[in-house]
């Protein structure tokens, strides 16, 4: 279990892969080798980002807190829009023009490809920058340094983090799958009065559980199961101290924690998957660039 | 609880509001005429399929048996794909240029906006032949005719047997969400032994189940919540009867039904929402409109 006061946490200028300024407060900082590594932060982007269209090896939910984000034809996000992008599903081109603010988290998805640590990210990216450049997304090698000329940014840090090529799993769903919180209803938290929910879905083989919960005051609220439970607003207590509006907690399987609500709060868990429930070793991957061949 | 064979069951030549040749096997079919309606079947499509992109006010669910069928941006589905196309978001155009078989169930969502009965459109299409023409998914209304000139068809079908302007839900997903059901992983199902599932998903704020069953001969799977359970392969019995590729199961809230399975089987389950936990009256609709929105 983790517990962080996102209020407490230094807003960083971040060395971004994929082009424009971007700031990011780290809140949740994973530091598993294998397969369950994931990264939570909140992003603040200036507004002139963009990446192309893409795919990654890993899972990833953003959750728009201001501002909009648009990406291209898999939709766009505005305040309110919970986006799971999925490990081997192509999405965008991603593109900003005004400033926002997304909580976004990044983990090791159902193919147990894992997810980089800080620390492999960090030292690929000083090697590649004395072999080459970043530029909108797009990792280009100098002349004469050996591999493909050209190559999607986070495919290339991850390539020369790992040593081996990276394959990608077959996906599950055909694109990102993008949910207007605000659209769906509050319902009764079955047997915890005060408490109600809104459940957005549960995805892939690993069953990974997205939902939002508010609790009245004087309500109680225990978290389980593997994933991020993030305060949007509200006040309380939480495991012996208090929670507030950015408040970060992380729950291994089999763990849980307790939410006392003082004032009126709301919830957003952001699942992960069970690592039991995970691919090991890893199987059934496609290598191709091709989205074509992927299910869509 | 509904069981039915789908081999006994007929191959009706369809009138279809989309153009094209259609065929159907008519499976279970509701009659309800509130908020829980919903109609099971075999579509065997000529390939000269068309429909625009277009949104319902209801629910569906696709799992493609043979053959391919385009949704444009949405993805292409394969044998083996399963989609879910949720009330209010905008999917396709739908084309097909060859033949192929899918199981289809439309069903009322969680808007509660229910799902006309098939008595009710036959009516609807019979008195309509005289106000208009189809075309290609969209009703041409006859010079002189009271109404918009032309609309989406079955929105003209459904507003003429309503007798009232079609509103839509505010869609919870921004798009339709294809599911590659050959890359999900059989998981051993929890005290059942011998049954392995994949799961799916579960979706919108009336948890819609979906998920896939396959049974070692000799297994036994308890059915349960309110759902449709359709026979891919293998054979068994099934409450006092046979089961066996296409029999179909439909269980309501709080019942219950056991497959007991004589060779491999596997049973596809196309959840339903819970009646109680759809909106009732409607709140929280949008007029239907020709423009589709920003997506969410």
């Amino acid at each position: 279990m983790m517990i962080v006061q996102g209020d407490e946490q230094p807003i960083h200028e971040s060395r971004s892969v994929r082009g424009g300024e971007l700031r990011k407060q780290h809140l949740l900082v994973g530091n598993d080798l294998g397969p369950g590594n994931f990264f939570f932060v909140l992003a603040y982007q200036k507004g002139d980002f963009f990446s192309p269209r893409h795919h990654h090896n890993f899972d990833q939910f953003r959750y728009q807190i201001e501002g909009e984000c648009t990406f291209g034809q898999t939709g766009t996000m505005k305040p309110g829009t919970l986006g799971y992008f999925t490990e081997g599903s192509y999405y965008g081109p991603q593109d900003s023009t005004v400033p926002n603010v997304v909580a976004v988290v990044q983990f090791g998805g159902p193919s147990g490809n894992g997810y980089l640590t800080l620390d492999e990210l960090h030292n690929a990216r000083v090697e590649m920058m004395q072999n080459g450049h970043f530029e909108k997304g797009v990792y280009y090698r100098n002349e004469g340094v050996p591999g493909k000329k050209t190559l999607d940014s986070f495919q290339a840090t991850w390539e020369w983090a790992k040593g081996r090529a990276m394959v990608y799993p077959k996906p599950q769903y055909a694109e990102g799958i993008m949910m207007d919180t605000n659209n769906f209803r509050w319902m009764p938290l079955d047997g915890v009065p005060g408490v109600e929910e809104k459940s957005y879905g549960v995805f892939t083989d690993c069953k990974i559980r997205n939902a939002s919960y508010k609790l009245d005051p004087g309500a109680t609220f225990e978290a389980t199961g593997r994933g991020i439970f993030f305060v949007l607003s509200g006040a309380g207590s939480l495991e012996g101290g208090p929670y507030r509006k950015l408040t970060s907690l992380y729950v291994d399987s089999g763990e849980s924690a307790t939410f006392r609500a003082t004032e009126t709060s709301e919830i957003l868990l952001l699942g992960l998957p069970d690592m039991s429930r995970m691919r090991t070793p890893i199987a059934e991957m496609v290598t191709t660039d091709d989205e074509a061949a992927a299910v869509a | 609880m509904i069981i039915v064979q789908g081999d006994e069951q007929p191959v009706l030549e369809s009138r279809t509001h989309r153009g094209g040749e259609i065929r159907k096997q008519h499976l279970i079919r509701g009659e309800d005429l509130g908020r829980g309606n919903f109609f099971f079947s075999l579509a065997y499509q000529k390939g000269d399929f068309y429909s625009p992109r277009h949104r319902h006010n209801f629910d569906q669910f696709r799992y493609q048996i043979d053959g391919e069928c385009s949704f444009g941006q949405n993805g292409v589905m394969r044998a083996g794909t399963l989609g879910y196309f949720t009330e209010g978001s905008y999917y396709g155009p739908q084309t097909s240029d060859g033949p192929n078989l899918v199981a289809v169930v439309q069903f009322s969502g969680p808007s509660g906006n229910g799902y006309m009965t098939q008595s009710a459109r036959r009516v609807a299409l019979d008195e309509m032949a005289s106000l208009g023409r189809f075309e290609k998914g969209v009703f041409y209304r006859n010079e002189g005719v009271p109404g918009k000139r032309t609309l989406d068809s079955y929105q003209a079908t459904w507003e003429h047997a309503m007798g009232r302007p079609m509103v839509y839900p505010r869609p919870q997903y921004a798009d339709a969400i294809l599911m590659d059901t050959l890359n999900y992983r059989w998981m051993p199902l929890d005290g059942a032994a011998g049954v392995e599932e994949k799961a799916f998903g579960t979706f919108t704020d009336c948890r819609i189940r979906t998920a896939a069953y396959k049974l070692d001969p000799g297994a036994a799977l308890e059915a349960t919540g309110r759902g449709i359970y359709f026979v891919l392969g293998g054979a068994g019995s099934l409450e006092g009867g046979a089961f066996r590729r296409y029999t179909s199961l439909y269980l309501d809230g709080g019942e219950r039904a056991v497959f007991r399975a004589a060779e491999t089987s596997e049973i596809l389950l196309l959840g339903l929402p819970e009646v109680a936990r759809m909106r009732a009256p409607l709140p929280e609709l949008e007029a239907a409109g020709d423009e589709e929105p920003a997506a969410v």
